[in-house]
């Protein structure tokens, strides 16, 4: 069971023509070099695919992933709608990770997180201390402090619900 | 900043995703996380991806019918070594002159390479002469291939996928399979000559086979031959 690394980041490249319609091409660059590299590629591509287009190139997202070569399997009686909502206070500001399927032991009978345990004290380590700087929220603003750890719900979207429904 | 999302799957199937922010995508930073959440949650972790946007200052669009230019690149394990992998990359509101092009701008060639990871070869324009159905089938000496398809037709060509799908469904299997491969393949960008053979090769087939409707499939395939042969 590990994580492994598909063998290219993807770039891919959002046009826009006159008449405001949108396209995408794509283009991929090898692992194993730093990340700086890949945006300077990614970046040195855009300038050639600019000049060679009469749209406009309004951006591009570079994104790279990771597939569980075995995965574990889920637990009896999983569910992703039931969450585990952590907020996180990154200089006053409020940020939001959730734990989707939260095992039940983790979920105290008045409905807040065990703050205490072993596994949740690791995840708190990870986002706070283990990597400082390095999780922030969406400004860029370094995490600093857990705010509030409570079981929540959500629905699930049509798109992501499973393909057989019929019992 | 970078976006990093963990996607878990439940034992009813159903999929959701949780998602943090990073201000790089530093690798044991993000085992960390997952780890956590996997002591921390009874469903299974399927993947992660990592994620950036980065906004790009361009010129004003100016054209909304040059039609679409398809590079097909040569992808190799090692350099000079024998193709085992193509790469198509479609560049909207482009031409041929222009698309041609691409690689010649100082961009930093190495470490460009195919989705299943291998190197495109060479992609530097004058080693092997970039062609396209203007001037000749490219061969195997060519570094690349280039076809440029106008929009009207790339519209055409849509509609008309469609029709060979729901057409191939009155063939018998293995024609069929045969049809709907090599439409794939129209869309996956295999050399322009490799598929206008298949394209032949499918008319007598479908010459050859009983009980389908051969002239309208013909007539479609004709109409995508010509098409080609005039962009």
């Amino acid at each position: 069971m590990a994580l492994v690394p598909d063998p290219v980041y993807t770039v891919t490249y959002t046009f826009q023509d006159e008449t405001g319609s949108k396209a995408t091409t794509q283009a991929y660059i090898r692992q194993g070099i730093v990340i700086d590299d890949v945006i300077a590629r990614a970046n040195a591509l855009a300038a050639a695919l600019r000049n060679v287009s009469n749209a406009q190139l309004t951006g591009y997202t570079i994104s790279r992933g990771w597939t569980e070569d075995a995965p574990a399997g889920a637990g009896g009686g999983s569910r992703v709608e039931r969450k585990g909502r952590t907020i996180w206070l990154a200089d006053t500001y409020k940020t939001r990770i959730d734990i989707p399927s939260v095992a039940t032991g983790q979920v105290l009978p008045d409905g807040a997180l065990n703050r205490n345990s072993v596994q949740f004290l690791a995840l708190r380590a990870v986002l706070l201390t283990d990597f400082v700087g390095d999780f922030t929220d969406s400004r860029g603003v370094s995490l600093d402090a857990l705010a509030a750890a409570y079981e929540s719900y959500t629905r699930t979207t049509p798109k992501r619900q499973p393909t057989r429904k019929l019992a | 900043m970078w976006r990093l999302r963990v996607w878990f799957r439940d034992i009813s199937g159903t999929v959701s995703y949780t998602g943090a922010w990073l201000r790089s995508p530093n690798e044991t930073a993000i085992f960390a996380f997952v780890e956590a959440l996997r002591a921390l949650s009874d469903a299974q972790i399927t993947h992660v991806d990592v994620l950036r946007r980065f906004p790009y200052a361009s010129q004003v669009p100016a054209g909304r019918d040059r039609g679409i230019a398809v590079l097909v690149h040569r992808a190799v394990d090692s350099f000079g070594g024998p193709e085992l992998d193509a790469f198509p990359m479609w560049v909207p509101e482009s031409g041929i002159d222009a698309a041609r092009s691409l690689w010649g701008y100082p961009t930093l060639v190495q470490d460009y390479a195919s989705k299943a990871g291998y190197n495109i070869d060479n992609p530097t324009p004058g080693d092997g002469e970039p062609v396209s159905l203007d001037n000749e089938y490219p061969d195997d000496t060519d570094d690349y291939y280039l076809v440029a398809i106008r929009r009207n037709f790339w519209h055409k060509l849509l509609r008309d996928a469609r029709a060979y799908n729901t057409l191939s469904l009155t063939l018998p299997e293995v024609q069929a399979r045969r049809v709907r491969l090599d439409i794939r393949d129209l869309f996956m960008g295999v050399p322009m000559r490799e598929v206008i053979e298949r394209l032949d090769r499918i008319i007598e087939l479908l010459e050859g086979g009983g009980g389908a409707n051969t002239d309208e499939i013909e007539q479609l395939l004709l109409q995508i031959i010509a098409a080609l042969g005039s962009t």
